[in-house]
């Protein structure tokens, strides 16, 4: 039964769904981007982000939920530009999960690797 | 090509739009805002390197509309954010109201000049504009500096005014002006006719450019809030 198997793309889709937010508000932390960079720099290798286009339902929830605010910029090509900032809300959020995915990281790692003599 | 670029970059739009038929209103509007931004961007930077616009590469890189609109359904899995204890700031000032609102008490408050509490009024359409995210910060600012042009022009024409009534001269017994006070030598009119015509000047453009900021942000909000019906 080969359809038991999943795919690498539908674990991955499984893995992004908790995960993806979080980094999204950790690249927020280290300045403030607009849209299509957040797209480019979490698409670069393909693992985070499948479609640069699946980011903006991800930062309407995030904008609703008051974990990142949205202000217009000029640009210096174009027209100007929505640009995504944490905020103290978001930053508490990414705390959290800090603080909860390194021992999740290490408990899947332990698990996958086997107990450790 | 068989179709004209901006017709892809609609027709994906569109695709989209009604793949978010059932969506949230506010989370539909937003994400087809967003995308549609990220197109244009795209665009405008691919022009900017002085290449040919390739929409389709960049609706290939965005995935297609039936990924990113299962990104907002979630297919009947959670993935909204973790809500959290201390409960979401409340929504920025992004409404419809905003625009029109905070313009009108910056031009109101502005020509009101010495007529009634025009600070009061000024002020508060410069915090409500400075507090929305709805303009960039040059626009904040250009506004801010700008919109009291109006209240000046109103200090000076009445200033002018109540000058022009005094004019007052004093001669002695031979006919000899000895003193004048105020706008009585039509040397002092002309001057002062010129500087009138570039006060009225500065404060049309002053009031202008509120408008325009006006529209833009009436624009940009409806952009962020109504519900998209793109058809």
């Amino acid at each position: 039964m080969p359809r038991m198997v999943p795919s690498d793309e539908s674990i991955l889709t499984h893995l992004r769904r908790g995960a993806l937010e979080f980094c999204v508000l950790a690249l927020l932390q280290r300045g403030e981007w607009y849209g299509l960079d957040i797209a480019r720099r979490l698409s670069l290798d393909g693992v985070l982000l499948h479609g640069e286009g699946t980011l903006y339902p991800l930062l309407a929830r995030l904008r609703r939920a008051g974990h990142v605010e949205t202000s217009w910029r000029e640009s210096t090509a174009g027209p100007p530009r929505r640009y995504y900032t944490l905020t103290p809300d978001g930053l508490q959020a990414l705390e959290t999960f800090r603080a909860t995915w390194v021992p999740f990281r290490n408990a899947v790692d332990s698990a996958l690797e086997g107990p450790q003599s | 090509m068989t179709e004209t670029s901006p017709d892809l970059a609609e027709r994906y739009l569109a695709e989209l739009d009604r793949l978010l038929t059932h969506a949230d209103p506010d989370e539909r509007a937003d994400v087809l805002a967003s995308v549609r931004e990220h197109i244009e961007a795209a665009l405008a930077e691919q022009a900017a390197q002085g290449r040919a616009p390739d929409v389709a590469a960049v609706l290939a890189g965005l995935g297609s509309p039936e990924q990113v609109a299962g990104g907002v359904r979630g297919d009947g899995r959670p993935v909204g954010p973790i809500p959290l204890a201390v409960g979401s700031r409340a929504a920025a000032l992004t409404g419809t109201w905003v625009a029109p609102v905070a313009c009108l008490l910056l031009i109101v408050g502005a020509l009101g000049g010495i007529v009634f509490a025009p600070l009061l009024l000024w002020v508060g359409g410069a915090i409500l504009m400075a507090a929305s995210p709805l303009w960039t910060t040059r626009e904040k600012v250009l506004a801010l500096v700008v919109s009291p042009i109006g209240y000046l022009a109103v200090v000076v024409g009445a200033t002018w005014s109540v000058w022009k009534v005094e004019c007052s001269q004093t001669f002695d017994g031979s006919g000899t002006l000895l003193q004048s006070t105020g706008m009585c030598s039509p040397g002092t009119n002309i001057g002062a006719s010129i500087g009138l015509v570039v006060v009225a000047t500065l404060v049309v453009a002053a009031f202008a450019y509120v408008v325009v900021l006006w529209r833009r942000g009436a624009a940009r909000a409806e952009r962020l809030s109504a519900p998209a019906t793109a058809d």
